[in-house]
C-alpha cells in the first residue's frame, strides 16, 4: 500500500507543475561568513518583491514565483549581521547561490538569547506552533550542572518542559513520559541519550549546530512518537579553516577539531568527551571499607560533509558512546559483582541535492544501535544477567516541492526494521527472551499553504504499516496560523500521532536498564490526539510574548506490567491504559540589549490509568512528573567584552509521592514474624502519588571570562548550581525497622561550584 | 494593530492567565488522615499437616506505636469449609495470643493435595466485617519425585548429597536445590531461618568479631535488633526446577532450617507482588481477602535442617 499512495503522490506533483504559472525562483544556501556552515532558518527577503521565506535545516532557501529582474536581498539571523545584497533573477533554471553573512560584533547591544527568535514578519508565517527552535553557539553560553552545557538540560528550562528530578536529564514534554518524544541527531534516532543515570545527556554541546524542539503538534513529516519531537543538527565543520578546541572541567574532559576537506571539497567535524572519574574513584578506594564503584563514560561524534556539486551534498555522521560501572561490595568472603554498560551507536549517510529550481530532495540510510548489558553475580553463583540490543536500520527520502505558487509540499515515506534482542537470566533459569524483527514503513504528505496575507494552513497525513500483525494507521495533522497583523498571530495545530515502540523503564526518565521493545502482533500501538491554541505577539523592540493552551488526549498507552514474573508476547508482558495531559504555557522574552532572556511559567496536569491492573488499583493517578505550576527566569547579561553573565532560577510545586496509610504484619507461612529483623511490619499504601512535596526553587549562576591565552581565544567558566542550595525533593522514604515509622524525604543536590577551562584553536 | 486594542488583549490574557494560576491550586489530599483502619486475616494451609492457627488483626496508623501483641481483634467468628460449604474446622480466639486463632477444641483439621478451601470470618459490633478467601492446596513435594539439596563443584564433576544434621560452611562447593514437578503450583519459595535466638546470632563473616560494647551504634561490628533477621526467602517460579544458592543467602553461624515450599496461586503472587511493592513498582500486595486484606494461602513443605560453622578466609 506505501508504493501505491508514493506513486499517487508523484503523479499529483507532476500535474500540478504543468499546470503552474511559469516564473522566475530563486535558489541558494546562507551560510556563515567564517567557517562557511549553512545556517538553518535564517530569513530571506526580498525587499523589492515583499516576497520571503526561511532556510531549512540544510540551509537552503526558494523564493518562487517571481518576476524576473534584479533585487535586493535581506538576510537575518540572529547574532549574526543583517545583510544586503543584490541578486539578479532570470527565467528557467537558475543556479543556487551563496550569501555569506557575518556574525555580529561584540557589540553589547547585540547578544543573542538562548532561544532563536522568530526574526521578521515573514518567517513568522510559517505555521510553527509549538516549536522552540535553538541555535547550537548560544545553547553553549549556558552552564549547567557539573560545568558543562547540557542540551537536555537547556531544553529544562522551556515551558511545558520537565524534568524527572534534579539529576534527571529525561524530558517530559506537555505530560508525556520519555519515550514519547521522538529525538533525532543528524536524523537519525537515539534511543537512550544520557549518561550517568541520566545526569548528563549523551549530546557533546560542542558538536551540535541547531535543535529544534516541537513540543506537540508537529507536522506530519515526523513520526513514530505520540509526543514531541526533537531534532538536533550536529555541527558540519568550518568550510575554511582547521580550527579545534579543548576543554578541561571537573567531571569530564572535552575535544574537537573542524575544517575544510582537500580541495575544499567539503567539510568535518569531530568531538570527543570523556570523563575522569574513574581514576578519582581508584584513588579514593578501600575494599572493604570503602566501596566505590568504577564508572567512566564517553562520547565521539563525527561528520563529514563532501560536496558533489553546487547542488548535491553528501554526509556520513555518526556517533558512537559509552557508559559502564563495575562495583563490587558486601563481604570480603561473599563479594557481590555489579556490571552496567549501556550505550548508543549511530551512522547515518544523507544525500541532499536540489533537483532542478522547484525541489529539494533528501535521502538517508542510517542505522542506530542501542545496547545494555547489566550483570549482578558473586563468585559462585550469577544471579542475574541480561543483554540488550535494538537496532533500528530505515531508509527514508523527503521531497521538498515548491512548484505551486504559495503553496511548500514536502513528501516522504520512511521504511525501518526494528531487530530487538532481549535476553535475562540467572544461574538456573532463563526468565526473558526477545529475539523479533518487524517493519515499519511510513508514508506522509503536507502541504504549507499560505491562502492569503492572513491564513497560513498547513495540513498533512501521515500512514503506517506495522508488519507484526499487519496494522495500519493513519495520522492526520493540521495547523493554521492567523496573522492579525505583522505582529500579532493566532496558532492552531492538532492531529494524531501513533507509536509503534515502548520503553520499558526503571527508573525517572532514562536509565541503563531501560529496554525498548517494538510491538507485536499481540498489541496496538499507542496513539496520542492532540490541539494547540496559541497566541504570539512581538514587539519591535525585540520583546515576545507566546501563550498556548493544549490538550493531549492519550490511548493504549503501553507499560511493562510490574506483578509479571513471565511474558512470552506483548499483551503479556505489557499493561496498556490512558492517559491525559493539558495545560497552559506562555513565555515572555527580550531579544535584544545587554540584558535579555525570558520568563516563562506553565500550569499542567497529567493523569494516567491503567484498568485492570495493580497499579493504583486500576484507578487514575497523577504520574511523579506531574508538576502543576511551574515557573522559569532565565537571563543573559553582557557585564563587559570579556565578562557573559548567565543565570537562571527556577519554581516548581512539589512531585507526587504515595504516602502509606497503616502499619501492619505481613505473615508469610512457616516463618514467625519475630524471626524477622523488622518483625513482619509492612506499610499499606494509599493512592498513588497521592500526596505532594513541597514546592522547589533553585538559582544557578555561571560568570565566563573570555580572554587570550597563547594567543589563542580562552575560556574560563565558573558556576555554582544550586546557589542558595536549597535541596529538592526526590524521594519519600517510610521504614518500617522503627514503629511509627521512620519517615525521611530524601533531597537532592546541595550547593556544587564547579570551573572549566576552555581553549580555541 | 491600534494600541488600544491590544492593551485590551494583553489585559484579558493576563487575566485569564491569573485565573488559571488560581485554578491550578490543588486541594491538601485527606486520603491518609481519613483512612478507616482495614481488618488484615493471615492464613496458611500445609499440605498434610493440621491447621494450627489464622492471625486477624488491625494495623496501627501511620503516627502511632504499632504494638504487635496488642494490634489483634479477638472477638471475631472464624471457620474453615470445603466449597461445598460443609464446616470443616471451628477456629476459636487462642487467650495467650490476641489475634491468633486455634482450631477449637477437639477439631482438627488437614488439609490435602489438589483440594480448594474456604476461610471466613466475622468481626465483631460495631464492625460487623464479612471477611473469606479461598485457597487450592498444590501437589506434594515429593509426589513426582524427592527434593534435595547438594553441593556442586564448579566443574560440575562433583555432587554431594546434603543430608539432615550435616555440618556446611562457606568455603564448600556451591548449594544447589532440585525439585521435581508439582500439581497447582504457583511458584516456589526456598527459605533458610537460623535457629539461634536473635540476640545470640553471630555473622559467618570472618571478618566480623564481637564488639568490645555491644551497644555502641559506632562500632563497625555493631548489629542491630533490626539487622537480627532470621529468615531469609527467595522466591523461584512455577517453571523452575532448580535454584543454585549463594552462600550469602546463609547469615549466621548455628542450625539452620532450609525450607522448600510450593505454593499457592494466590499465595505466590502475594509474596511476589509483596516484593514488588517493597521496591516501588506497585501501591500494595495482592492480597486475596475479600472484605479486608491479608493472604490465605497454601502450600507444600519439605525441610532438612543443617549446621553452618564459621570459618576463615585466607
Amino acid at each position: 500500500m506505501p508504493k501505491h499512495i508514493f506513486v499517487y503522490l508523484a503523479a499529483s506533483l507532476f500535474l500540478l507543475n504543468l499546470s503552474g504559472t511559469y516564473a522566475a525562483t530563486l535558489t541558494g544556501y546562507v551560510t556563515d561568513e567564517a567557517s562557511g556552515e549553512p545556517l538553518p532558518v535564517a530569513t530571506v527577503v526580498v525587499i523589492d518583491a515583499d516576497r520571503g521565506t526561511t532556510t531549512n535545516l540544510d540551509g537552503y532557501f526558494v523564493i518562487d514565483f517571481i518576476d524576473p529582474g534584479i533585487y535586493t536581498l535581506e538576510v537575518t539571523y540572529m547574532g549574526y549581521n543583517n545583510t544586503k545584497s543584490e541578486v539578479s533573477v532570470y527565467e528557467g533554471n537558475s543556479k543556487p547561490i551563496t550569501i555569506e553573512i557575518s556574525r555580529g560584533s561584540v557589540a553589547l547591544e547585540e547578544v543573542a538569547v538562548v532561544v532563536q527568535a522568530r526574526n521578521t514578519a515573514l518567517d513568522r508565517h510559517a505555521p510553527a506552533v509549538s516549536a522552540v527552535p535553538i541555535d547550537g553557539k548560544i545553547l553553549r553560553t549556558m552552564s549547567s550542572l557539573g560545568g558543562e552545557m547540557d542540551v537536555l538540560r537547556a531544553l529544562q528550562t522551556i515551558p511545558g518542559v520537565k524534568s524527572a528530578s534534579d539529576i534527571s536529564s529525561g524530558l517530559i514534554v506537555r505530560g508525556g513520559g520519555p519515550d514519547q518524544t521522538l529525538i533525532m541527531m543528524d536524523h537519525n534516532v537515539v534511543y537512550n541519550p544520557t549518561h550517568l543515570f541520566g545526569l548528563f545527556s549523551t549530546f557533546n554541546a560542542d558538536a551540535v549546530k541547531h535543535l529544534d524542539l516541537m513540543k506537540g503538534g508537529f507536522p506530519a513529516a515526523y513520526g513514530g512518537r505520540s509526543g514531541s519531537v526533537l531534532e538536533i543538527i550536529g555541527n558540519d565543520g568550518n568550510r575554511k579553516k582547521r580550527e579545534g578546541m579543548v576543554s578541561i572541567g571537573l567531571v569530564s574532559a572535552r575535544a574537537s577539531t573542524e575544517g575544510p576537506l582537500m580541495n575544499n571539497l567539503g567539510s568535518y567535524h569531530f568531538a570527543y568527551r570523556r570523563t575522569y572519574m574513574d581514576p578519582m574513584l581508584d584513588a579514593l578506594r578501600d575494599p572493604g571499607e570503602l566501596d566505590l564503584p568504577s564508572y567512566y563514560f564517553y562520547d565521539s561524534n563525527g561528520k563529514i560533509n563532501l560536496d558533489l556539486s553546487d547542488r548535491t551534498t553528501l554526509t556520513v555522521a555518526g556517533y558512537w558512546g559509552n557508559d559502564r560501572m563495575l562495583m563490587d561490595f558486601g563481604p570480603l568472603d561473599s563479594r557481590l559483582h555489579l556490571y552496567l554498560s549501556w550505550g548508543n551507536r549511530t551512522i547515518s549517510t544523507r544525500l541532499r541535492h536540489a533537483l532542478g529550481r522547484n525541489m529539494f530532495l533528501s535521502a538517508v540510510g542510517s542505522v542506530s544501535r542501542y545496547r545494555s548489558k547489566w550483570s549482578m553475580a558473586n563468585d559462585d553463583v550469577l544471579f542475574d544477567k541480561a543483554r540488550d540490543r535494538l537496532s533500528d536500520h530505515s531508509f527514508k527520502s523527503d521531497l521538498e516541492y515548491f512548484g505551486v505558487a504559495n503553496h511548500k509540499m514536502k513528501m516522504g515515506f520512511w521504511i525501518r526494521q526494528y531487530d530487538i534482542y532481549y535476553n535475562e537470566f540467572g544461574e538456573d533459569l532463563e526468565f526473558v527472551t526477545i529475539d523479533e524483527k518487524s517493519n515499519n514503513y511510513s508514508v506522509f504528505f503536507q502541504d504549507r499553504w499560505r491562502i492569503n496575507s492572513f491564513f497560513d494552513f498547513q495540513p498533512g497525513l501521515r500512514a503506517y504499516f506495522h508488519e507484526a500483525g499487519e496494522q495500519f494507521a493513519l495520522d492526520p495533522r493540521m495547523s493554521l496560523v492567523y496573522h492579525y497583523d505583522t505582529n500579532v498571530r493566532f496558532k492552531l495545530a492538532g492531529g494524531r500521532y501513533s507509536q509503534f515502540i515502548n520503553l520499558i523503564s526503571f527508573g525517572d526518565g532514562f536509565s541503563a536498564f531501560d529496554i525498548w521493545v517494538p510491538i507485536d502482533d499481540t498489541m496496538d500501538p499507542s496513539y496520542t490526539d492532540q490541539a494547540v491554541i496559541g497566541f504570539e505577539w512581538d514587539r519591535d523592540d525585540g520583546l515576545e510574548f507566546t501563550t498556548e493552551v493544549y490538550y493531549t488526549d492519550m490511548n493504549k498507552m503501553a507499560i511493562f506490567d510490574p506483578s509479571i514474573d513471565e511474558a512470552n508476547t506483548g499483551d503479556q508482558a505489557f499493561l496498556t491504559g490512558d492517559g491525559e495531559a493539558y495545560g497552559l504555557e506562555w513565555m515572555l522574552r527580550r531579544m535584544k540589549g545587554r540584558l535579555n532572556g525570558w520568563i516563562g511559567y506553565s500550569l499542567s496536569w497529567t493523569k494516567r490509568q491503567y484498568e485492570d491492573s495493580q497499579i493504583n488499583l486500576g484507578n487514575k493517578y497523577y504520574p511523579k512528573f506531574d508538576r502543576r505550576h511551574d515557573f522559569i527566569l532565565v537571563g543573559n547579561y553582557k557585564l563587559s567584552r570579556a565578562w557573559d553573565m548567565n543565570g537562571n532560577w527556577r519554581y516548581n510545586t512539589g512531585q507526587g509521592y504515595t504516602r502509606g496509610m497503616m502499619q501492619y504484619t505481613s505473615r508469610v507461612g512457616g516463618i514467625n514474624p519475630d524471626e524477622e529483623g523488622d518483625y513482619g511490619r509492612q506499610i499499606l499504601n494509599g493512592s498513588k502519588n497521592n500526596y505532594r512535596f513541597p514546592a522547589d526553587h533553585r538559582l544557578d549562576l555561571t560568570a565566563s571570562y573570555n580572554h587570550l591565552f597563547l594567543g589563542k581565544e580562552a575560556k574560563f567558566n565558573i558556576s555554582i548550581y544550586n546557589v542558595y542550595s536549597r535541596r529538592s525533593y526526590w524521594l519519600h522514604s517510610e521504614d518500617t525497622d522503627e514503629t511509627p515509622p521512620d519517615v525521611t524525604d530524601i533531597k537532592l543536590l546541595p550547593i556544587i561550584p564547579l570551573l572549566s577551562y576552555e581553549m580555541r584553536f | 494593530m491600534k494600541l488600544v486594542i491590544r492593551i485590551q488583549i494583553m489585559a484579558m490574557i493576563m487575566i485569564s492567565l491569573v485565573g488559571f494560576g488560581l485554578v491550578g491550586c490543588d486541594d491538601t489530599p485527606t486520603e491518609v488522615d481519613n483512612y478507616q483502619r482495614q481488618p488484615v486475616l493471615s492464613a496458611f494451609l500445609i499440605n498434610g499437616q493440621p491447621f494450627e492457627e489464622a492471625w486477624l488483626e488491625r494495623g496501627a496508623g501511620m503516627n502511632d506505636v504499632y504494638d504487635m501483641a496488642n494490634a489483634g481483634i479477638d472477638d471475631a467468628t472464624m471457620m474453615i469449609s470445603n466449597l461445598a460449604g460443609d464446616t470443616l474446622l471451628n477456629l476459636i480466639p487462642d487467650p495467650s495470643s490476641k489475634g491468633r486463632y486455634i482450631p477449637a477444641d477437639g477439631e482438627e483439621f488437614i488439609p490435602q493435595s489438589r483440594q480448594t478451601y474456604k476461610i471466613e470470618a466475622w468481626t465483631a459490633a460495631p464492625q460487623n466485617e464479612y471477611l473469606w478467601a479461598t485457597a487450592l492446596v498444590p501437589g506434594m513435594v515429593e509426589e513426582h519425585g524427592p527434593m534435595q539439596v547438594f553441593l556442586v563443584s564448579d566443574d560440575l564433576m562433583d555432587t554431594t548429597i546434603v543430608a539432615d544434621g550435616d555440618t556446611l560452611n562457606r568455603t564448600m562447593n556451591t548449594m544447589v536445590w532440585s525439585w521435581y514437578d508439582i500439581d497447582l503450583v504457583g511458584g516456589f519459595q526456598g527459605i533458610i531461618i537460623a535457629q539461634t535466638p536473635r540476640e545470640d546470632l553471630i555473622p559467618l563473616n570472618p571478618d566480623w568479631e564481637p564488639p568490645v560494647d555491644p551497644l555502641n551504634e559506632d562500632d563497625d561490628d555493631y548489629i542491630g535488633p533490626e539487622d537480627r533477621q532470621r529468615a531469609g526467602w527467595t522466591f523461584m517460579r512455577h517453571d523452575q526446577r532448580q535454584i543454585t544458592l549463594a552462600w550469602i543467602f546463609f547469615r549466621w553461624e548455628g542450625p539452620q532450617k532450609v525450607q522448600f515450599n510450593a505454593l499457592s496461586g494466590a499465595y505466590y503472587d502475594y509474596v511476589f507482588s509483596e516484593m514488588q511493592a517493597e521496591f516501588g513498582a506497585i501501591e500494595r500486595p495482592e492480597f486475596n481477602i475479600n472484605g479486608g486484606l491479608g493472604i490465605f494461602g497454601a502450600y507444600s513443605e519439605q525441610s532438612i535442617n543443617i549446621y553452618m560453622e564459621k570459618v576463615d578466609i585466607e
